[in-house]
């Protein structure tokens, strides 16, 4: 919920400060990230490629990608992102959208258990960087922020019985994966 | 300057990555659900009074199956023994129901009828099905049979039912689920498989291969998780526990006697005795595998071993295994086959009846155990045990007892079905 409202909060003030600008020029933007993810106990690798349009200082785009943090989920979000300073290479940039998993094998036999059924959630990620020019509209960009993944894995645990189907019981472990991010990014 | 101005920006970020790195924590919740189950008490002499033919009930949960002559008795699990009237089985009839609260196994000699109830042996003459008449009880014999919760059948009150209860729990996800039920027992359910078998003068019984009871001659071997039990029935009406022999495994779960032997089944190995001296079982061989289900049935030569995965045995074969016992102090695997989720399995003859779980039920000729030929399968129905004897093959399915006719092989069919209640 607080993300969610931080998020909001991000998006309104980008259209707000958009709006003045809408006669500039729109043009399209990619922006491909190579991240390094970092929570409790355990640091992995994302990769992401964002595409969307650029006005003035406002960007927005929709992104997908893969990300390794404990279980390898495929994040597809909406990303914005709002350019500051004199010279606009600092930003602050906010994503929302859903992580999708790419373990699921319901109804197999998944080493002890039964049954074992991954579902997605919520992925977001909010942070600042700093894009430095490399060659015309191709730049380097780097951000550091804050990342979450929920996802949900149900597994169930057969008992023997004497006639099949014997019971199950299950268990649902609802994950919340807090993570900071740190990301290199070649946008053009 | 610049450059090292740089340098230090990055170093910046890499600390405050580092940094915030031990400050964010992932969250878990575990949210499980189980079923505890509420003792039903009677007291003893209310359930003794019980045992005895009653009207019949429809089958639920069966368990074991023992065939004698042209009747069938099916184990409902906890509750009692179905008797089922054979005589035309184009149209098994169910005809009584006998009230044996905590049984889950039974073996038959001639017209008498072992049945365990909870700790505890009961001895049936069931001469007339329909009027079964109690012999006997042995008390305690049984001693395993033991509840989650500290729940006994003692010797004033017995369990006859239990009610179900679900309830889900949410927690966080550091250490193992706690299961909380007060003044129940957790239901890890009807863990035990059991059984009967024998073979015996007219009327011919027949057991399936998932027993945990066995009858040879003048003597009844019980096989409990651990220990082998010898019960002498010279005096068949009046059994007399004989002895107790520690198997050396800790799941044992049936028991198959043939001829001089009886092959033990455990979740870790297949093991043998010579009866030779029938108070005093010796231990003669053994064959270990991976942990996993494993009822076994043999013949002269060959004892055929199912493994299986899933439920508690927790192991991950699913197969045949085919051991030789030209020296029966040490079996040789000859052959595995694969299988999706082998359970009970038959012989008669060189055709080899396995019930494979959700694939039904298969049927092969064995002549050559090195080249299994499958003749039939019979698909659509999840199978547990099979008894084949005499062109009919008696199958315990998830809905239903099914009896098949394989008078001749290449024209095997259903000849009957005894539906199963789902409640």
């Amino acid at each position: 919920m607080r993300k969610s409202f931080f998020f909001i909060v991000i998006i309104s003030f980008l259209l707000s400060t958009s709006t003045s600008a809408q006669k500039k020029k729109i043009r399209f933007q990619s922006v491909n990230q190579f991240a390094i993810v970092g929570g409790e106990s355990h640091v992995n690798t994302a990769f992401q490629t964002v595409n969307g349009i650029k006005f003035s200082d406002c960007f927005f785009g929709i992104g997908v990608g893969i990300d390794y943090y404990k279980y390898r989920t495929l994040p597809l979000f909406f990303d914005g992102r709002w350019y500051f300073g004199e010279d606009k290479r600092g930003f602050i940039y906010g994503d929302i959208g859903y992580d999708f998993p790419t373990k699921n094998k319901p109804g197999k036999e998944i080493g002890y258990y039964s049954s074992c059924h991954f579902t997605g959630g919520v992925y977001s990620d909010f942070g600042i960087g700093y894009q430095v020019p490399l060659y015309k509209k191709c730049s380097l960009s780097f951000s550091l922020g804050y990342s979450s993944k929920d996802l949900k894995i149900k597994v169930g645990s057969a008992y023997q019985c004497l006639v099949a189907p014997c019971p199950v019981d299950f268990t649902t472990y609802e994950f919340s994966f807090n993570r900071m991010i740190l990301k290199a990014a070649l946008v053009f | 300057m610049k450059k090292s101005t740089k340098i230090l920006k990055t170093l910046i970020v890499l600390f405050l990555f580092s940094l915030l790195n031990s400050c964010v924590k992932d969250t878990c919740r575990r949210i499980y659900t189980y079923s505890y189950y509420l003792p039903v008490y009677k007291t003893t002499a209310e359930v003794r009074a019980n045992i005895k033919s009653s009207t019949p009930q429809e089958i639920t949960n069966p368990g074991k199956i023992v065939l004698l002559g042209n009747y069938i008795f099916l184990n409902e699990v906890d509750k009692g023994i179905h008797i089922i009237d054979n005589r035309n089985p184009a149209s098994p009839q169910n005809v009584a129901f006998i009230n044996i609260p905590g049984n889950m196994d039974l073996a038959l000699k001639g017209n008498i009828l072992y049945a365990d109830l909870y700790t505890d042996m009961v001895t049936l003459d069931i001469s007339n099905p329909l009027n079964v008449l109690v012999k006997k009880y042995s008390e305690g014999v049984f001693p395993y049979r033991i509840y989650n919760s500290g729940f006994y059948g003692d010797s004033t009150k017995i369990i006859t039912d239990w009610v179900k209860r679900d309830t889900t729990v949410t927690q966080s996800c550091g250490g193992n689920p706690v299961y909380y039920s007060p003044n129940a027992y957790v239901d890890f359910s009807a863990v035990q498989s059991s059984g009967g078998n024998k073979n015996s003068s007219s009327p011919i019984v027949k057991g399936g291969s998932m027993a945990r009871f066995a009858i040879v001659n003048n003597r009844i071997y019980t096989v409990s998780n651990t220990d082998l039990n010898v019960f002498d029935i010279t005096a068949a009406a009046d059994p007399v526990f004989k002895n107790k022999v520690n198997v050396g495994s800790w799941s044992v779960e049936t028991i198959f006697p043939f001829k001089d032997k009886v092959f033990i089944g455990s979740q870790n190995g297949m093991f043998i005795y010579n009866i030779n001296n029938p108070d005093k079982p010796v231990s003669i061989g053994q064959f270990s595998h991976v942990q996993s289900c494993d009822p076994v049935i043999a013949d002269d030569n060959f004892a055929y071993v199912t493994l299986r995965s899933g439920s508690a045995c927790q192991g991950f074969s699913n197969q045949l295994e085919i051991l030789q016992l030209n020296n029966i102090t040490d079996p040789k695997l000859v052959k595995v086959y694969p299988f999706t989720n082998p359970h009970g399995l038959s012989k008669d003859g060189n055709l080899l009846f396995i019930c494979d779980g959700s694939d039904g039920l298969k049927i092969y000729n064995a002549a050559d155990v090195n080249n299994l030929k499958l003749i039939k399968q019979i698909s659509g129905i999840e199978t547990y045990d099979v008894i084949a004897y005499n062109h009919i093959a008696l199958v315990v399915a998830n809905d239903g007892l099914y009896e098949y006719d394989y008078a001749d092989v290449n024209n095997i069919h259903l000849i009957s079905k005894t539906g199963i209640s789902k409640k």
